[in-house]
């Protein structure tokens, strides 16, 4: 016999769970719909005929290969770049000390508070007196330089509950720092790496408002800036961009589904123990 | 004390190298984030228009700031800004415990499969979720005014995002939608933290399971509850994508947030010292928020 | 503390001051080593496919006169094309030719990226070839210069649904009061009187009242910038009470003020309402419809027979970077030769754009008919402005104050007020 407080969690749980996925539900049927269709039977109606075609005219019309490579390249140098950096300057942190150091702490947890439309517009500019501003680098250079500050934060937390002993005893035994990292380090904190890599790639391939100001040209847009123009241009046919929509959320919710357990472990972790 | 034999540790002769590690990602880091802030700074007090050359001519002190405050964008954008960061901040927080206090103390199966689903609108972009509930607000076509018609409760059927009235917190909800999941998540892993010996005690002590959320849980994750309404606080300050995608801050400014007035000033404009102006009035005032609740959390 | 600190501001002003290297200075093309192998770039407003096979054609006719010049389109998505070309002038390395509106050209003329195009204009009588008013259009707004030549204009007219009128026994209306008579009459029919969305529509038809409603030479100086006539304010206050009160009164359709400017031919479509009013590029969507329509030119004069006033304006224009070297120069100027010619105006007369070259063969194109339909509507009304191409920000600011007044939250002596603030401010 169920208590009342497990009916009550379930009727809650259910309702919240219903309205959270409601709205991608029911992208996911007018996908399948024609515009007929829909202007005809109304927005709730079961579709009588499955459209299928609609991915594929979205694939061919919203040039999709070309924005995912765009992504793709963006997302995983930005990646690279965070975590080269920003395990540099954690074991820094953690385990040196130097003039400046408390000028560097305040800088990263400043970084944390300064907001993306602050910086931009003189970024802009800068980018552009520098000629840079027909490629992609702007892109991923920005975003490796404003996501150091939280992967900063978050290494930090975890490399404070390293004992130092392990770094002691090495560095009595004479090893180089580099080697101290990279065969020490590392090894212990590849479980926060995976979990930033997770963070960083669905910030980064979901942005918009950086990548809409610093990239311009149709040939180097990535999947947000990619379906914006999309919508732009269709913003009358909702099957259409509800596929295009849908095919684009795809890899995102296809790396979420198989890397779950670390993108739960690292933003808990950053925000339990810090 | 741990720290202070962890300091006389690793206070050796490393002379230049600490700085091998630290510097080439804050030098980074100095050129895209901090220079740009004092660059903005700078440009706040010109009346440069991005496209003609920059010279003594331009400054004009702080006319860009006095101009600023009096124009209905920021105003309304101000008001706007703090209504997501009351409502649309709180929202989510007490939804988010309450989803995961259920979720972590009921005794229902499925606990991850709830958990993965209320998690899915994080995954979304701005974009997807724009067109999606474009497609739920739309007032011919879409899914909200049928279903209010279906229901008998036509009358209801306005053009959401169309009055100045309703704009707001149509996009307020999509807000709320989108964010509850994140908090979700860190309040399941914080509340499983808690100490089940403390849990124990009140039980004997004779606490019932409200009680014993209101004197244990609550206190206990104080610190997580704070890291999230700090970053939940940030992320009502930067508003942009929502209403660039959806209203563009109309109808009339009734949906401006002032990261939607920096962009339309600076890149529509072309009054970039003037979007330069408020951009600085933005820092200053998440700079403020900041402050305020750091110095709450160090309270502890 | 005090040394970074110091450090960190005298970066801040060197690096300020290096934003203003790159603007208009820096990247002067250095002709000597670009001698042999040049480069062409342009830009245009136009993206669709009927353009761009434009584009395409004149490069190929181009490129036989010149083999040694690589050809580049950079035209792309509509709304973004303004951007690019600020941005190409900014970071110093402009189009050499570039087709657009008003709007995006006045920056650059302002500041010095333009060539004068005076001699080249003179040379080759471009502005007889042309219907009257064509090249001096954006030219007015640079007094003794003349950096731009038009081409093609795009009207605003009003599509009318002929089964409706005719049901209704509705004539096709001449002044502005037998046009809201049509409104009143469809509407009190159970039909939409005039099918409207959040923008743009409700803007031009403030527009349009507005020109017509004072003197030309005011509309002028206020449109360049140069005066604000107390006629010209009250026109405009005028205006914005007149379209509440059609919104008041249920003309338009209901809750159109969340509709998407891009749904209104598919509404005008389902067949419910009277009229639309929308621009010529607008036509083939209309006819996809299958609705049996007509068009008018929006009447705004208040006795028939006077002269009427339309939103038609030039719709973008040809210019040559000032940075251009004279290859580069010569074929910009080639190019509008080409343009200037029966085969291409009627090639623009098949993706829908009116062609303001005086066209001498009557070769029937695809989109002949309506095309002449539009032609002939407009034949009597005069070119008109869209008064919200004054300055860049002041379209936005246009359009929310009106939805504001539509809305009943301000009077339009409100409106007016605000929109001549910014219209007045020196940015």
């Amino acid at each position: 016999m169920k208590d009342k407080k497990t009916v009550f969690a379930y009727i809650f749980l259910i309702f919240s769970s219903f309205f959270t996925l409601f709205p991608l539900f029911f992208m996911l049927t007018v996908s399948f719909r024609s515009t007929a269709d829909l202007i005809q039977n109304g927005a709730l109606s079961w579709p009588k005929i499955w459209q299928f075609s609609n991915y594929t005219t979205a694939w061919q019309e919203a040039n999709f290969s070309g924005y995912f490579g765009n992504s793709v390249f963006i997302s995983t140098i930005s990646i690279l770049g965070v975590l080269f950096f920003a395990t540099l300057i954690s074991y820094g942190l953690a385990y040196f000390n130097f003039r400046g150091k408390k000028l560097v702490n305040s800088l990263i947890l400043l970084g944390l508070i300064v907001p993306m439309q602050v910086i931009i517009i003189p970024l802009f500019f800068n980018y552009s007196a520098i000629g840079l501003l027909g490629t992609r680098v702007p892109v991923f250079i920005t975003q490796i330089a404003v996501n150091i500050p939280f992967s900063v934060f978050l290494l930090r937390g975890f490399i404070k509950d390293i004992p130092y002993s392990i770094v002691e005893s090495a560095r009595m035994d004479g090893a180089k720092e580099f080697t101290v990292l990279w065969r020490i380090i590392v090894p212990i904190i590849i479980p926060v790496l995976v979990s930033l890599t997770v963070l960083i790639f669905m910030w980064t391939w979901n942005d918009f408002f950086t990548t809409n100001i610093l990239i311009n040209s149709d040939s180097l847009k990535t999947l947000p800036l990619g379906l914006s123009a999309f919508q732009t241009a269709h913003n009358t046919n909702i099957p259409l961009t509800s596929a295009a929509s849908t095919m684009m959320m795809m890899p995102i919710l296809i790396v979420y589904f198989i890397f779950q357990k670390q993108m739960i472990a690292g933003m808990t972790l950053g925000a339990v123990k810090e | 004390m741990k720290d202070r034999s962890k300091k006389q540790q690793i206070h050796g002769n490393y002379k230049s190298l600490p700085y091998a590690f630290v510097l080439p990602g804050m030098i980074l880091f100095v050129l895209i984030v901090v220079l740009p802030v004092i660059q903005t700074f700078v440009l706040s007090l010109t009346d440069w228009d991005g496209i003609s050359p920059l010279n003594l001519h331009s400054f004009v002190g702080f006319s860009n700031y006095t101009q600023a405050f009096t124009t209905p964008q920021l105003l309304t954008g101000l008001k706007n800004n703090i209504l997501f960061a009351i409502v649309g901040v709180s929202i989510p927080i007490i939804l988010g415990l309450a989803q995961a206090s259920v979720i972590v103390n009921s005794k229902i199966k499925f606990k991850n499969l709830f958990q993965i689903i209320l998690f899915l609108p994080q995954l979304l972009s701005s974009i997807v979720m724009s067109i999606m509930w474009l497609a739920i607000y739309d007032p011919v076509n879409g899914v909200l005014n049928n279903l209010l018609k279906m229901l008998g409760l036509g009358k209801m059927a306005v053009p959401w995002l169309g009055l100045s009235s309703t704009a707001i917190y149509a996009i307020l909800i999509i807000g709320v939608w989108g964010g509850c999941g994140f908090n979700t998540l860190i309040y399941c892993s914080a509340i499983r933290a808690v100490d089940p010996a403390m849990f124990e005690a009140a039980t004997i002590d004779g606490a019932g399971s409200l009680q014993k959320f209101w004197w244990i849980t609550i206190p206990t994750i104080r610190k997580t509850t704070t890291t999230l309404l700090l970053f939940s606080l940030i992320g009502a300050f930067n508003q942009f994508d929502l209403v660039y995608q959806m209203t563009q801050g109309g109808p009339g400014y009734s949906t401006y947030v002032i990261s939607y007035d920096i962009y339309e000033s600076a890149f529509v404009g072309n009054r970039v010292g003037f979007a330069c102006a408020v951009a600085i009035i933005l820092a200053g005032l998440i700079f403020l928020v900041s402050r305020v609740f750091l110095h709450f959390r160090e309270d502890e | 503390m005090k040394k970074p600190l110091l450090i960190l501001t005298a970066l801040g002003l060197c690096s300020a001051m290096m934003l203003s290297g790159c603007s208009g200075k820096a990247g002067t093309t250095s002709t000597n080593i670009t001698q042999v192998k040049t480069t062409f770039r342009f830009i245009t407003a136009n993206s669709d496919a009927g353009s761009n096979k434009i584009f395409a054609e004149a490069v190929a006719t181009l490129q036989k006169k010149y083999p040694n010049v690589t050809f580049t389109n950079d035209s792309s998505a509509s709304g973004t094309y303004n951007d690019k070309i600020k941005l190409a002038s900014v970071s110093g390395n402009p189009y050499n030719m570039i087709y657009t509106d008003d709007l995006g050209l006045a920056p650059l003329a302002e500041n010095n990226d333009l060539l004068d195009l005076t001699p080249y204009i003179k040379k080759y009588n471009w502005i007889n070839k042309q219907l009257p008013g064509t090249t001096n259009f954006y030219n007015q707004r640079y007094p003794n210069h003349e950096y731009t030549v038009g081409m093609n204009s795009a009207p605003l007219v009003v599509f009318y649904n002929k089964t409706i009128f005719k049901k209704l026994g509705l004539q096709v209306p001449t002044t502005l009061a037998q046009f809201e008579n049509c409104m009143k009459v469809a509407s009190a029919n159970g039909y939409i009187g005039l099918e409207d969305a959040a923008q743009p529509q409700n803007l031009w038809l403030l527009e349009s009242l507005v020109q017509n409603a004072v003197p030309l030479q005011d509309v002028i100086n206020w449109y360049y910038l140069k005066s604000a006539s107390p006629a010209f304010a009250t026109a405009y206050e005028n205006a914005g009470t007149l379209i509440k009160s059609w919104s008041d009164a249920g003309y338009f359709r209901k809750n159109y003020q969340g509709v998407n400017y891009g749904e209104t031919p598919q509404l005008f479509g389902q067949g419910k309402s009277a009229m639309s009013f929308d621009g010529n590029w607008n036509l083939s969507t209309y006819q996809t419809t299958g609705v049996n329509f007509g068009m008018f030119p929006l009447p705004c004069n208040t006795t028939a027979g006077a002269p009427n006033y339309i939103i038609n304006p030039v719709n973008a224009a040809w210019a040559i970077s000032s940075k251009a070297n004279p290859t580069q120069v010569a074929i910009g100027v080639d190019l509008i030769n080409l343009m200037m010619s029966n085969s291409y105006a009627a090639q623009w007369e098949t993706t829908g754009a009116l062609p303001t070259y005086k066209m001498t063969s009557t070769a029937p194109t695809a989109n002949q008919q309506t095309v002449d339909q539009l032609t002939a509507a407009i034949k009597k009304s005069k070119f008109g402005f869209y008064l919200d191409n004054a300055k860049p920000g002041i379209l936005d600011l246009m359009t929310k104050e009106l939805q504001i007044v539509l809305a009943g939250q301000e009077t339009s002596k409100q409106m007016w007020n605000n929109v001549n603030a910014f219209w007045s401010q020196n940015y």
